[in-house]
């Protein structure tokens, strides 16, 4: 039977649908690894979003090598006074380090190995602007996986959440669905730092009886696995405590600045499984 | 052939656009969606069977960055297809205002849409109030910008339509 223009006409949207549900339902499955055509259009892009980056880099090194000298005297005296407290800093670190390897070897505890590192390029943001992931150029074959903490000199970025062949995307803790287990460095108070979506964090779930303060250092507890405990989150910039309520809202300005954010590094050491997470997860599949 | 490169190349700018020159240098509530403006282009221009394959294909390159499990955009940008096919005729969406308006009401459709998926999901997303300040950004920034990008678009439609007659003159 000839088909008429009349049935094209609804036979091909129909169809399209039809294909569109069976890429959703193929996509449910398979999110942890880049499909198919996710690695192949991230392979072609990546190159070409690699030069233009490279090339706005250059402009702006040009742009801050020239035009900004203008403030580089004031800037120099200011590094001058920051180097001398720095030094302070570092002998006081030094003094640290020493006593805490004392106690440690004291406590006969062993001396934590250095994590392994492994410098990656960014190559892009998210797309939509809606949600705060990257992609990173190292991917499988470069020993990437699932769960891998990404950070940088200043601080967490975030965790891969899907893999290539040569590439990984990256959720930065600046989205709302990213949770990272947290402490307040200066008095070890507890809590789950999320992303609002913009360039801040709000540390949930801190007991309204602890003791925060604006400028206190959040970092990693470690807790859960994925990230390593004791890189540096940010530092408290608002501590709101309501009326009524367990908890008190304390809002994190994060160490990291994701819009100058270049090169990155992810830490080798595979995430450490959680029963409890592999055993929803396996009922889930 | 040649026309489908020049579109392939105007995708893939797209793309690099919002991929690599929005996230430095605009803020979020000034970066438009380039890939909506493309779509609606070509809704005005080609058949509704090619502009939903089209639709699905910009929204699978949409969802490289999301986080989580799902097939939003190309399910967005469908629906938007389809609508805007289906009024393009009766609103005469050539003319400018028209084409403003729809574009903002296709970006706080795409914005909310993205939003009712996630919330249904219970995953997380940014706060409400810096949400509806993006929105709104967004939404009157591609009332603005829009329909000077589809005029150029246009243009882009009509100096290939030239360089057709053109080569096909030279054959004859």
């Amino acid at each position: 039977m000839p088909v008429t223009s009349q049935t094209r006409k609804f036979l091909i949207p129909i169809l399209i649908f039809l294909l569109a549900l069976s890429l959703i339902s193929a996509n449910l499955h398979s999110r942890e690894n880049m499909s198919f055509f996710e690695s192949l259009v991230v392979g072609i892009t990546s190159p070409v979003q690699k030069v233009v980056r490279g090339i706005i880099g250059g402009v702006g090194s040009v742009w801050r090598g020239y035009f900004f000298l203008f403030g580089l005297q004031e800037e120099n005296k200011d590094l001058k006074q920051e180097l001398q407290e720095l030094k302070f800093q570092v002998n006081k670190y030094r003094e640290a380090d020493l006593a805490n390897q004392r106690l440690r070897a004291l406590l006969n505890f062993k001396k934590s190995i250095p994590t392994p590192l492994m410098p990656a390029e960014l190559v892009a943001f998210d797309p939509s602007g809606w949600f705060q992931t990257i992609l990173i150029d190292k991917g499988n074959n470069d020993g990437v996986v699932q769960d891998m903490a990404v950070v940088s000199a200043e601080g967490l970025v975030g965790r891969v959440i899907g893999v290539s062949g040569r590439h990984a995307k990256v959720l930065l803790i600046l989205d709302g669905n990213s949770a990272v287990d947290a402490l307040i460095q200066r008095t070890r108070a507890r809590g789950v730092l999320q992303g609002l979506g913009r360039n801040r964090c709000l540390l949930k779930y801190v007991q309204r009886n602890e003791d925060v303060q604006v400028g206190d250092q959040v970092i990693t507890s470690g807790m859960g696995g994925v990230f390593p405990k004791g890189i540096l989150l940010g530092k408290v910039q608002e501590v709101i405590r309501v009326y009524s309520g367990l908890f008190q809202r304390v809002e994190v300005e994060p160490a990291v600045n994701f819009s100058r954010l270049e090169e990155v590094m992810v830490v080798v050491q595979p995430p450490v499984e959680d029963p409890a997470l592999t055993g929803s997860r396996k009922q889930q599949e | 052939m040649r026309t489908f490169f020049i579109y392939l190349l105007l995708i893939v700018a797209a793309y690099i656009s919002q991929t690599v020159l929005f996230p430095i240098f605009l803020i979020p509530e000034l970066r438009i969606d380039l890939f909506l403006v493309l779509l609606l282009h070509f809704t005005f221009s080609y058949e509704r069977s090619k502009v939903l394959v089209l639709a699905l294909f910009l929204g699978v390159l949409m969802d490289l960055g999301l986080p989580l499990r799902g097939f939003f955009h190309p399910l967005i940008y469908l629906a938007i297809a389809l609508l805007a096919s289906l009024l393009w005729q009766n609103l005469d969406l050539r003319n400018w205002l028209y084409q403003a308006l729809f574009l903002a009401l296709c970006t706080l459709l795409e914005g909310l849409g993205i939003r009712l998926v996630l919330g249904l999901q219970d995953a997380g997303f940014a706060e409400t109030r810096y949400f509806l300040m993006v929105l709104a950004g967004r939404t009157i920034t591609v009332a603005l910008v829009g329909p000077l990008l589809l005029a150029g678009l246009e243009r882009v439609d009509q100096w290939l339509s030239s360089f057709r007659i053109h080569q096909e003159s030279q054959e004859a």
